[in-house]
This record gives C-alpha cells, sequence and structure tokens, in this order.
C-alpha cells in the first residue's frame, strides 16, 4: 500500500488508548529488535545497491582496537551505562568491508582530520567505521553503519 | 614486477590553471624516478604546457603522450570532464581544432564548456577516456541518478570514437570510492566497454594537496574550501606499483591503461618542421619573386643601382631566404610595417634582423648593414633550423590599429597572438594563499606589502622550493617590523605562499606576438587557439618559448612609448615652427646633440638615461653614431660584470695601449679598441683566426650561448683550434682566441640591435636638445615611459632654463603643452595630470569650454561630466584658479568649500565601461595622502600659503608646478648640513658629505665581484644623483629606503681616474625625521617594480 506523505502526516502520531512510552521495558524493546532483524522487508544499510555508505548514527569516541597474534582483531571500547563502572564491551573483528582516506580542513587547528578509516563487519553482525588518526595513531569509533 | 607498462594517462600540470600543481619537467622527471616509459599530460581545456613536457621528458627518457581534459556540459546535466588523447599527428590536430572551437565559443572565456556534439565531430586520431569517478561526464551521470543519460552519452561516445572509447576508472580513497568505481565498471560491462585505470593526478606528491586546495579556493575568488572540495590526498603521481595495488582486483584496467600509453606515447611529434606562415599573392606571383623585386627595388632607392657588393649581398640573402622558405615570412612583415606607414604609425625594426640587407630594403630596419660592419649569418643561415625572429617596434597607442589590421587580412589562415605563461612571484603567493585561507582585502594588503615581488631579482633567487625561501625573504630589510616576522602565527600562510611561489598562476597574453596560419594548416590544427580579455583578438595557447620549439615563427609588433613621445614631438615642433620637423629623419651627426649626450644630462633620451648611461655619457664623450652603437651595448649586465667598460674607455681617450693576439684580429677589433662588445665580432674572429664560414661562426657563437655540456665544448674547441693552427696560427694563440670568445659568448650584445637602438637614441636626443620643451612635453605626455618620473622629468625641464606654466583649465591641453611664455620656451600642465578625471569628463571639458568659458565651479560641474571628487582634484590641482574670487591660487580654499556643498551626481549606469573609468594618472609615482581638507574649509576661507597650495599641488597631480618640493626646505637643509647635489660631484676624493633628495629608483645591477651592490637614484634641486650603498649599510638602513621617499644620504666621495665619480653612502635616514619641525617633504611612496629594485610609485589611481 503507498501512501503520500501528506497522508502519513494527517495520520495521527499517538492512536488514541496508547500511553507513551511505546515500548517501556527492555523486554519489549527486545521483542520489537527480534521481530526488526528477522523482518525479509528490511536490508541492511551498507548492503543497499544505491546506498551512500553514510553511517546510521555518527559518533567520534575513543576506542581500542586489539590486534592478537593469530591476526585476529577485536574493538574494545567502554558503553552503555556501565562506561561509568569502567565495563569494557569486546567484539571480534570479522572482516574489513572498505577503507579510505579522510584528511580535510587541514587550514583550520581545531577542525583539522587526517585519518585512515576502516569499515568493518563484527562479530554479531554490527558494521562499525573505525578510523586511525594521524599522526597521533589513536583509533576512534567514528559510527555505526547499521 | 607489478605495473608493468603502466603509463599515467590522466595528469593535470600547473597548465591546469587554479587547479594543477606541478610543472611538466617535474612530472617528466618524477615519472622516470618511478620506472614509467610513458606519460601522459592532459591539462584542462588546454595544451599550455605541452612543449615543455616534451622537452623535459625527452631530456629524462619518458614517452610523452598528448591530451587534454575537456570539460563537457550538456543543457540539463551536471557536466564533467572527458580526457582525449593523441595517438598521432591527426590526433592532435583533432585535439587543437576541439579546443579552440569550443574555447572560442565558449560565453565565458575563464570557464569553457565544450557541447558534445563538437567533441563528436573530431573523434579522429583521438583515444576517449570517459573522465574521473564521479567528476568525469559519463560517471557523474551514472552515479547521479541518470542511468539513462548516461547510456545515451556512452553510445554516441561509441559511435564518435569506436573501439577508441575507454571507461575510466579512479579511486581517489575516499570514503565510498570502491562503491563508485564498481558501479562505474559495472555501466563499462553492461556496455561492453574496456576500462582504464589512472590516478587523475593533481599534484606530484601527497603533501601538495594543500596547494592544489587554495589553488582551485583562491581561483574561484574563495576561501577554502572551494568549490568541489575533495577531502582526499591521494592526486598524485602514484608508482605504477601503488596504481596496482589499487586495481588488483581489476588487472584489465591496468593492461588497457599500459596498451593505450604503448599506442600513444611518442605518437606525436611537434619538432622537424618550421611552418612558415602564407602570404597573400596576386595572381601567378610567388613569395620568392615577389621578395627579390621588393628588396630590388628598396635597394634601388636606397644606393642608387645594385652592384658590386650591395648586389652580391643581396642575392647571398634572398638565396638563403629561399632555401629555408622565409620569403612569406618577410612579406608579411613588411606589410605590417607598410600597413603602418599607412597609417600614419611610426615604425622601426629591432634585433638581429637589422643584420640583414634585405631588411633593410624592404624597410623593416633603419641601421645600413655595411657601414655598421652588420653581418647576415648572425641573423640567419642555412644552417639554422629554427625560424628568424623579426621585431617591428611601434606607437604603443597605435600598435593595436597596425596588428589588427594585418590580423583582418590574414584571417583567413588564422591568425593570434601569443600566450605568456605567468608564475607567481613570492607577494604573489602571499595574497593568493592569504585570500584563500580566509583574509580579507585589507589584511591581505598588509601581509603582502613589502614581501619582495619578484621570485627572481637581478641575479638573487628566492627558491621557491626550499624550505629557506622565506628565511631570505624576511632577513631583507624591505620586511623590518613586517606582520609575517610572527613566524608562529602566520606558519601556514608562510608554509603555502613559500611552496606556491614561482608556480603558474595564469595565461597571459604577448599582445604583440603575432603567429599565422598557413595554406597547409589553418593555425587552430598548429596550436589551440583561444580569445582574450581584448574583444576580438585570440592568442594561442604557446608562449614564445613554445613557439620557437613547434616550429612557427612569431612576428613581433611591439608597442615602444618612445615611438610615441618621438611622434608627437615631431607634431608639436612642426606645429610652432610652422614648418615639417620629422624626430625620424634628424641630420646626422649634429655636433650639439653629441654635446648635449657628452653633459651626461640625458633624461628623457632613449636608452641613454639611465644614471649609468648618464656617467658613461661623461667619460665616453660620444662624438658619433658608431660611439653611440657602442655606448648602448657597453652598459649590459654582461660587460659591466666583465669590466670592458674602462678598458674600452681608456683606450678610446688614449690613456691605455692596446695589441691584438693576432694580426687579423686587427681590422675585426680595431673599432672597438681590441675590446669584444659585439657578437658579431665572434663570427668575424672565428672566420679570420680558424677559417670557419661566417654561418659555423655563427654556430660556434650560438652553440657557445647555449650552454652546451662539457663534452660539446671541448669538441668545439678542438675543432677550432686545430683548424687555426692548420692555417699558422700558433697553437698556444689559437687556444687563447677561442677562450677568450667562449667567455665573451655568453654575454654579447648584437650589433644590429645596439645600431637600431642607437638610431632611436640619436633621434631622441636631436630632438632634447632643438626642440627640449616639445620633447619634454612628449615624454610627459606619453607616460609611463623611461627611466624617471614625471615628476624628475618637468623638474627636468625647469634646469634646462623651460618655464612650468600652471595648470588653467581654459588653456591647459589634454596633455602638456610647449607653449611661448615671456620667458621663452614653457611647459604647461594638461588636465589628464588631474588624478581621478575621467576620459569621458575630460572630453567634456574640451567640448564645452569651446562653446563658451566656464563662469564658476558650479557652472563647470552643471555643464560637463566631472564628477565632485574630480572638480576638487581640478581646484586643489590649481586649474580653477581663475575661477576663484581672487583670481589666483590664494582662494582655493573659497573653491573647495563650493565644491563641498555640490550635490553628487548619481553614478553612470556601467562603472565597467572603459569610457567612465578615470584616465590612468600619469605622473603614477608619486603620493601624499597627508591633506587634511576639512582644515581647507574652516571660516574665512584665509588664503592658502604657498607650501599649502603646493602640497595640494602635489596631491592632485604628483607634480611640483611652482617650484621643486624641495626648494620650501632650502634654508632647513642647508642648517642639517646637506651639500647640493651637483657640488658633491665637484668635491675631492674622500670628503664626508650629506646628501637629500627624493626617491628616484634603487637598483641592485649585476657587478663584477657577485657581491651585492645598491644604486640609490635621488634628485635634489640641483638635479638627479646616483649613491652608491654596500650590503651592510643596505642591511643596517634599507628599511628607510622600502619605507619612505626621501632620505638623508651621509657619504663619502671617491674619485677614481678610471671610473670616475661615486658617493659611498654610510648612513640613510627618512628625510622628514630630519629636518624635524622644519616640515614634511612631500615624498613619493616608495613600490617594487620590475625594471628597478625598487621606484617611485607608478601605480594609477581611480576616480574616488
Amino acid at each position: 500500500m503507498l501512501a503520500t506523505v501528506s497522508e502519513i502526516h494527517c495520520y495521527p502520531v499517538r492512536p488514541p488508548g496508547f500511553e507513551e512510552p511505546l515500548f517501556p521495558t527492555a523486554e519489549s524493546r527486545r521483542t520489537i529488535a527480534e521481530h526488526l532483524a528477522s523482518a525479509p522487508w528490511l536490508s541492511r544499510g551498507s548492503g543497499l545497491p544505491g546506498g551512500n555508505g553514510r553511517t546510521a548514527r555518527r559518533c567520534e569516541e575513543p576506542a581500542h582496537v586489539l590486534r592478537r597474534n593469530d591476526g585476529r582483531a577485536y574493538l574494545v571500547r567502554r558503553c552503555g551505562k556501565e562506561c561509568r563502572k569502567g565495563h569494557l564491551r569486546k567484539r571480534r573483528v570479522v572482516r574489513v568491508l572498505e577503507r579510505w582516506r579522510e584528511v580535510g580542513s587541514w587550514w583550520d587547528a581545531q577542525q583539522s582530520v587526517d585519518r585512515l578509516v576502516f569499515r568493518v563487519l563484527l562479530a554479531g553482525g554490527a558494521v562499525v567505521d573505525l578510523a586511525l588518526e594521524r599522526p597521533s595513531g589513536e583509533w576512534l569509533l567514528m559510527g555505526v553503519v547499521d | 614486477m607489478t605495473g608493468q607498462g603502466f603509463a599515467h594517462l590522466h595528469v593535470r600540470s600547473g597548465f591546469s590553471y587554479g587547479f594543477g600543481v606541478a610543472a611538466p619537467a617535474e612530472l617528466a622527471t618524477a615519472a622516470a624516478e618511478l620506472g614509467m616509459e610513458a606519460l601522459a599530460l592532459t591539462d584542462r581545456d588546454g595544451l599550455y604546457g605541452i612543449p615543455r613536457f616534451f622537452e623535459a621528458a625527452a631530456g629524462v627518457g619518458v614517452s610523452p603522450v598528448v591530451g587534454a581534459e575537456i570539460s563537457v556540459a550538456e543543457p540539463g546535466n551536471p557536466g564533467g570532464h572527458l580526457v582525449l588523447l593523441a595517438d598521432g599527428m591527426a590526433g592532435y590536430r583533432s585535439l587543437c581544432r576541439i579546443i579552440t572551437r569550443y574555447r572560442c565559443g565558449s560565453e565565458d572565456r575563464r570557464s569553457p564548456l565544450c557541447p558534445l556534439p563538437v567533441l563528436l565531430e573530431h573523434p579522429e586520431g583521438l583515444v576517449c577516456l570517459t573522465g574521473a569517478v564521479q567528476f568525469g561526464y559519463v560517471p557523474r551521470l551514472a552515479l547521479s541518478g541518470r542511468e539513462g543519460t548516461a547510456d545515451r552519452a556512452l553510445r554516441e561516445l561509441r559511435e564518435a570514437f569506436g573501439r577508441d572509447l575507454y571507461v575510466e576508472l579512479t579511486d581517489d580513497r575516499t570514503a565510498g570510492s570502491r562503491r563508485r568505481m564498481g558501479r562505474v565498471a559495472e555501466l563499462a560491462r553492461r556496455h561492453g566497454l574496456p576500462v582504464l585505470a589512472t590516478n587523475e593526478v593533481a599534484y606530484l606528491r601527497p603533501e601538495e594537496h594543500k596547494l592544489h586546495d587554495v589553488l582551485v579556493a583562491a581561483s574561484n575568488l574563495r576561501a577554502l574550501p572551494g568549490p568541489g572540495y575533495r577531502t582526499t590526498d591521494q592526486l598524485y603521481l602514484k608508482s605504477p606499483e601503488q596504481v596496482e595495488r589499487l586495481f588488483r582486483d581489476r588487472p584489465e584496467a591496468m593492461s588497457n591503461a599500459a596498451e593505450v600509453a604503448e599506442r600513444c606515447a611518442g605518437a606525436v611529434d611537434l619538432t622537424g618542421e618550421v611552418h612558415v606562415p602564407s602570404v597573400r599573392l596576386r595572381g601567378g606571383e610567388t613569395a620568392r619573386g615577389k621578395l627579390a623585386r621588393l628588396a630590388l627595388r628598396g635597394a634601388r632607392a636606397r644606393y642608387g643601382h645594385v652592384e658590386g657588393r650591395v648586389r652580391a649581398r643581396l642575392l647571398r640573402e634572398l638565396g638563403c631566404i629561399e632555401e629555408l622558405g622565409f620569403a612569406p615570412y618577410f612579406l608579411i612583415a613588411r606589410e605590417a610595417a607598410e600597413i603602418a606607414r599607412e597609417k600614419g604609425v611610426p615604425v622601426t625594426g629591432r634585433g638581429s634582423a637589422a643584420n640583414s640587407l634585405v631588411s633593410y630594403c624592404l624597410g623593416l630596419t633603419r641601421p645600413e648593414p655595411f657601414s655598421n660592419r652588420l653581418l647576415f649569418e648572425r641573423f640567419m643561415h642555412e644552417f639554422r633550423s629554427d625560424a628568424p625572429d623579426i621585431d617591428l617596434d611601434l606607437c604603443s597607442v597605435r600598435r593595436d590599429e597596425v596588428r589588427d589590421e594585418l590580423a583582418r587580412r590574414y584571417e583567413g589562415y588564422g591568425v593570434a597572438v601569443a600566450a605568456t605563461a605567468q608564475t607567481m612571484s613570492l607577494r604573489g603567493a602571499v595574497r593568493i594563499a592569504a585570500r584563500a585561507l580566509g583574509h580579507t582585502p585589507s589584511e591581505i594588503d598588509d601581509l603582502s606589502r613589502h614581501v619582495p615581488t619578484r621570485f627572481r631579482d637581478r641575479g638573487r633567487t628566492y627558491n621557491p622550493l626550499s624550505s629557506g625561501a622565506w628565511e631570505e625573504a624576511l632577513a631583507e630589510p624591505a620586511m623590518r617590523g613586517h606582520l609575517l616576522q610572527d613566524t608562529e602565527e602566520h606558519a601556514l600562510l608562510l608554509e603555502i605562499s613559500g611552496r606556491l611561489a614561482g608556480r603558474h598562476l595564469q595565461a597571459g597574453t604577448h599582445n604583440g606576438g603575432l603567429v599565422f596560419g598557413n595554406e597547409s594548416h589553418h593555425l587552430s590544427e598548429l596550436a589551440p587557439v583561444e580569445p582574450t580579455a581584448m574583444p576580438g583578438l585570440l592568442r594561442v595557447q604557446y608562449d614564445k618559448d613554445d613557439l620557437e620549439y613547434v616550429g612557427m615563427p612569431k612576428l613581433d609588433l611591439l608597442g615602444l612609448r618612445m615611438h610615441t613621445a618621438l611622434y608627437e614631438a615631431g607634431v608639436l615642433a612642426s606645429r610652432r615652427l610652422g614648418r615639417k620637423v620629422d624626430p625620424y629623419d634628424p641630420p646626422p651627426e649634429d655636433r650639439e646633440t653629441y654635446a648635449l649626450i657628452r653633459t651626461g644630462n640625458n633624461a628623457g633620451m632613449f636608452q641613454l638615461e639611465s644614471p649609468g648611461q648618464m656617467h658613461l655619457s661623461r667619460r665616453l664623450e660620444p662624438r658619433r653614431f658608431s660611439d653611440l652603437v657602442a655606448q648602448i651595448s657597453l652598459f649590459r649586465p654582461g660587460p659591466v660584470r666583465g669590466d670592458l667598460v674602462t678598458p674600452y674607455v681608456l683606450r678610446r681617450q688614449g690613456r691605455e695601449q692596446y695589441s691584438v693576439p693576432l694580426p687579423e684580429l686587427g681590422p675585426v677589433l680595431r673599432s672597438t679598441y681590441g675590446v669584444l662588445i659585439f657578437q658579431e665580432q665572434v663570427l668575424e674572429i672565428a672566420c679570420v683566426v680558424a677559417g670557419f664560414s661566417l654561418a659555423e661562426g655563427d654556430q660556434i657563437r650560438r652553440a657557445m650561448t647555449r650552454e652546451r655540456g662539457p663534452g660539446a665544448m671541448k669538441a668545439l674547441r678542438e675543432e677550432f683550434v686545430s683548424r687555426a693552427v692548420a692555417r699558422g696560427v700558433p697553437r698556444g694563440v689559437a687556444r687563447e682566441v677561442f677562450s677568450w670568445t667562449e667567455g665573451f659568448a655568453a654575454y654579447g650584445f648584437s650589433a644590429a640591435h645596439a645600431a637600431s637602438f642607437a638610431e632611436l637614441a640619436y633621434a631622441s636626443a636631436y630632438m632634447r636638445t632643438h626642440f627640449p620643451a616639445e620633447y619634454l612635453a612628449a615624454v610627459l605626455n606619453s607616460q609611463p615611459m623611461g627611466f624617471y618620473s614625471p615628476r624628475a622629468i618637468l623638474n627636468e625641464a625647469r634646469r634646462i632654463g623651460l618655464s612650468i606654466l600652471p595648470p588653467d583649465v581654459h588653456l591647459s591641453g589634454e596633455g602638456f603643452t610647449a607653449e611661448d611664455s615671456e620667458a621663452g620656451a614653457a611647459l604647461r600642465v594638461g588636465l589628464k595630470y588631474a588624478r581621478g578625471l575621467s576620459r569621458k569628463a575630460l572630453s567634456s571639458i574640451l567640448a564645452e569650454r569651446s562653446k563658451a568659458p566656464f563662469s564658476s565651479t558650479l557652472d563647470l560641474y552643471g555643464r560637463t561630466e566631472v564628477g565632485r571628487g574630480a572638480l576638487e582634484n581640478l581646484v586643489k590641482g590649481g586649474f580653477l584658479d581663475a575661477l576663484s574670487p581672487t583670481r589666483d591660487a590664494g582662494g582655493r580654499a573659497a573653491l573647495l568649500a563650493e565644491v563641498s556643498i555640490l550635490p553628487k551626481k548619481p553614478r553612470a549606469p556601467s562603472r565597467r565601461s572603459q569610457d567612465e573609468l578615470p584616465l590612468p594618472h600619469p605622473a603614477r609615482r608619486t603620493r601624499n595622502r597627508r591633506v587634511d581638507v576639512v582644515e581647507l574649509r574652516g571660516p574665512g576661507f584665509l588664503r592658502l600659503s604657498a607650501e599649502r597650495r603646493e602640497t595640494m599641488e602635489w596631491e592632485s597631480l604628483s607634480l611640483n608646478v611652482f617650484r621643486h618640493p624641495l626648494s620650501a626646505y632650502r634654508g632647513a637643509l642647508r642648517g642639517l648640513g646637506v651639500t647640493p647635489s651637483r657640488e658633491i660631484l665637484e668635491l675631492p676624493h674622500g670628503t664626508r658629505a650629506r646628501a637629500a633628495g627624493l626617491l628616484e629608483s634603487l637598483q641592485r645591477p649585476p657587478t663584477k665581484s657577485g657581491r651585492p651592490v645598491y644604486f640609490l637614484l635621488i634628485e635634489d634641486e640641483a638635479g638627479l644623483f646616483q649613491a652608491t650603498i654596500f650590503e651592510g649599510v643596505y642591511r643596517r638602513d634599507g628599511h628607510v629606503l622600502h619605507q619612505r621617499g626621501a632620505f638623508l644620504l651621509d657619504g663619502k666621495v671617491e674619485q677614481d681616474e678610471r671610473r670616475g665619480f661615486s658617493f659611498l653612502v654610510e648612513r640613510v635616514r627618512d628625510l622628514s625625521e630630519g629636518l624635524e619641525t622644519a616640515g614634511r617633504v612631500p615624498e613619493p611612496r616608495a613600490t617594487p617594480s620590475s625594471g628597478a629594485f625598487l621606484r617611485a610609485k607608478r601605480r594609477g589611481r581611480r576616480a574616488g
């Protein structure tokens, strides 16, 4: 079924009888997430043929990339509410999907960028952009693609 | 080895103006170092860099591929570029045709766009690449959701180029670049087209991406980031291995690049053929026949009858010209001279063409070849493969008339002027970089002021590619206290500008260098042609050296201000005397003229007016024309550095004896007292000592001049010595003579060129001697010209006894006029010296005053086009004194008050129209901004003091009508112990003295020792005075010279028997500072200048 934008806008944002928030508990959010993950009509942004490759969520968080002797690499970062408690989350880098250079705004000391960016598939299915900053050699989590 | 056979086929150099960074030679050298056997140069919308790319590639063993990046636009499409590569001469000609067609047809000449059909019409001999991914014409269509249009474009391109169409793949390693490349590759697969790998090179090394970004932004008059900014540093000349790694998954793209490179490399050969222009001939007539007929006719007119040596030489020259096929070239040059004569435009020849009797007989040159010992072989001979060069000097104001008429006659073959390749000076680079870094215009002015303007200055080089460029510049006294001394604050600006200096900026136009097509090839098939800023004037994309390289003879129609001045002086003198005075036909060997030259007071004389020439005039004491020829040749960098002047002068004065190593050299060197001055003498020496023919002698001269390698010179020396020995010359003497000529050849001067200039020098000296008022008026009306500012010329006129009449709106002409006054001949200041007066306003004054005189400032304001600002300047200049209540200069305050309450006139609709612009101010050297106008409008309109009026005149006219600027300070200067310059000249050796004067110029000519020595030319009441400043003093006090315009000089007099007078400066001070309470001297503003190291300001001004 097709609908125009104006028709969608006419539709009430919250149907009568529904209370906010729609998914107040972790359980209810997990249910809808599992539903979306298994939905056949939903594709990963990075996999779309006409996709522009932009991240779905952009951030610039310090990260650590752990490289083992066996060649495996892991993304290690603090995340979620556990950040305050110092909990770390580690995800294995399954594959480097793409890599590129970003060099820009060199004339502005605050905005200057010089980095090598890797788009990687992590164990668990997430696709994220990791940047190796130059010349500091620090890693940044640039964003989550999908 | 990986990347086997790969060559970059999409490479932009600095000739992609405002985009590319590296010079073609840098690219070729780097390609050779990276192991590439071939390299393409594909500059944007042009082939500007191709000849020098060929030259450089040949030097490093890289095969050049000729190509261009064509900016394509289609209505409704985003546009983009295609790359065309020539696989032979047919392809080169197609490329030239395509570029000419769309560049001449584009609305905006600075952003030309090629309609696709134009490109599809000329596919012969061309390989087409679809353009870099994302920005190429086809990829941009495909990636912007216009797949259908992309498909159609590919079909059309394939129809035109067939198997020579390749889909270009590039990976700039930005986000998504692999995906985009994949989509373009998929497009190629769908169409069954081959893919080809490139790296769309824009700079040589990754770190140069900053220069590229700056050039793009600045050329679009934007701060960074510029339009289409790309966050990449990958557009550099990568090694084949690096490219191979990028295209590891697409080996066919690499192999196709290698295949196309192999096919196109070296396929275009631009050398070996001279494209002599075709001349218009009547039916059945040949160029050779016409040239012989005209030459014989000219010879009869000049020599009476043609026989003996005249006939023999004419036949010899005509035979050589015919053999080399240059008869049409001579005929076109003659046609240009004839057009000039028909139009009454003064014309003379210059350069080595005067060595030719044919040129003389055709009326192209004036010096008589036999009496001046001019040798045809110095100009051309059978062994020379390059084209001869004929240069004609014309009145600079009317040169374009002649050029345009000649171009109109030959437009069927194609006519255009040569280009120039302009590069950035360090100062220019600061302006470019500062603009890109977002500085405001006033900040840019402050940052660039006093930065050395030239990358190379009189032998001193500011090397843009070394990190020391700025170290050297910042140490200059001119930059003391400069903003850029804060190297931390301006680190980025210093870095960028230091690396930009010396790089290509834009194409310029050589307004007089004409090139022509011929019957075989229209000009647009020989080189791309494009429009210039001047409507209707076309230019080829090659500069003069490139044209020589590709074998296209150039006819130079040069504008010479001296012709303008001489012609006007003749008109003024004829008008006053009521009889014809022809400045181009002065009586020969006029004694009074030579007497004036010998005094050294030569201001205004062509080639004789510089301080050095004035000094030389006093030492050399010329008495005949040949002396002038020698004098002009002697004061050149080479002879000065080689110190040939002193022996010449001493021998001429009989104070030094000379001998020649061989008796055969006697006749050759007798006229120059044993000193080797002229290049022609090298030919004669080779002839009389070693038995070479004159043509062979010229080859030796050229070999010596062009700095051949030591091996070539050794072979030449052995040949010379062995042939001389065979003629009985002792081996040691032969070696000595060869070394002597070898040392000289690097800086010798052509006698023909010197004689051509001496003709004009004598004519100007004659007019200056016998018609000083008319001549100096004409010189003042032909500004900017010569060595001196109008202020100095006017003061010189005053010194030789001419009266200076005040400006008057009813009596002044457009320019200076010569009048008879009670005190004798006089000059009256012209209207165009009033600052800010437009041509239109000036014409309206002349027209209205002929109807009725002006009764008041209001009357003038209402009846003419004069604006309020210009009217104020007319009042300040004294043009309206007669309209003041007091009828004299004292009433200017009242007039200014009247002007201040006048309503402003509405602006003219088009400020861009040339007619609306004020005239360039002829006295563009001096300026004083320190006049407080408010004070003049006070109550009571007090009569102005003489000093105040003078200051106002200085501000408006940049001249001192009433008296010399320093006259008012005579007493104060005496109090400071200042000695007038004339008296200093007579002081004994070793005397300490103090001089004061206004800046004329500061130069740093080459010296024998190579140590920098500065010559400061100042002017005081007594005259012009040259002082010598050595390095130490310059380093300590030089900033005063750059920042002020009037100086106090403490120094010591040197009277050297051999070299004459010099004043060695020990201390330089600001004159106004020295005068303290006595007043502030109206001083000229110092500005860097191309001819001089520093000069009183010359720039024009516009009306406020």
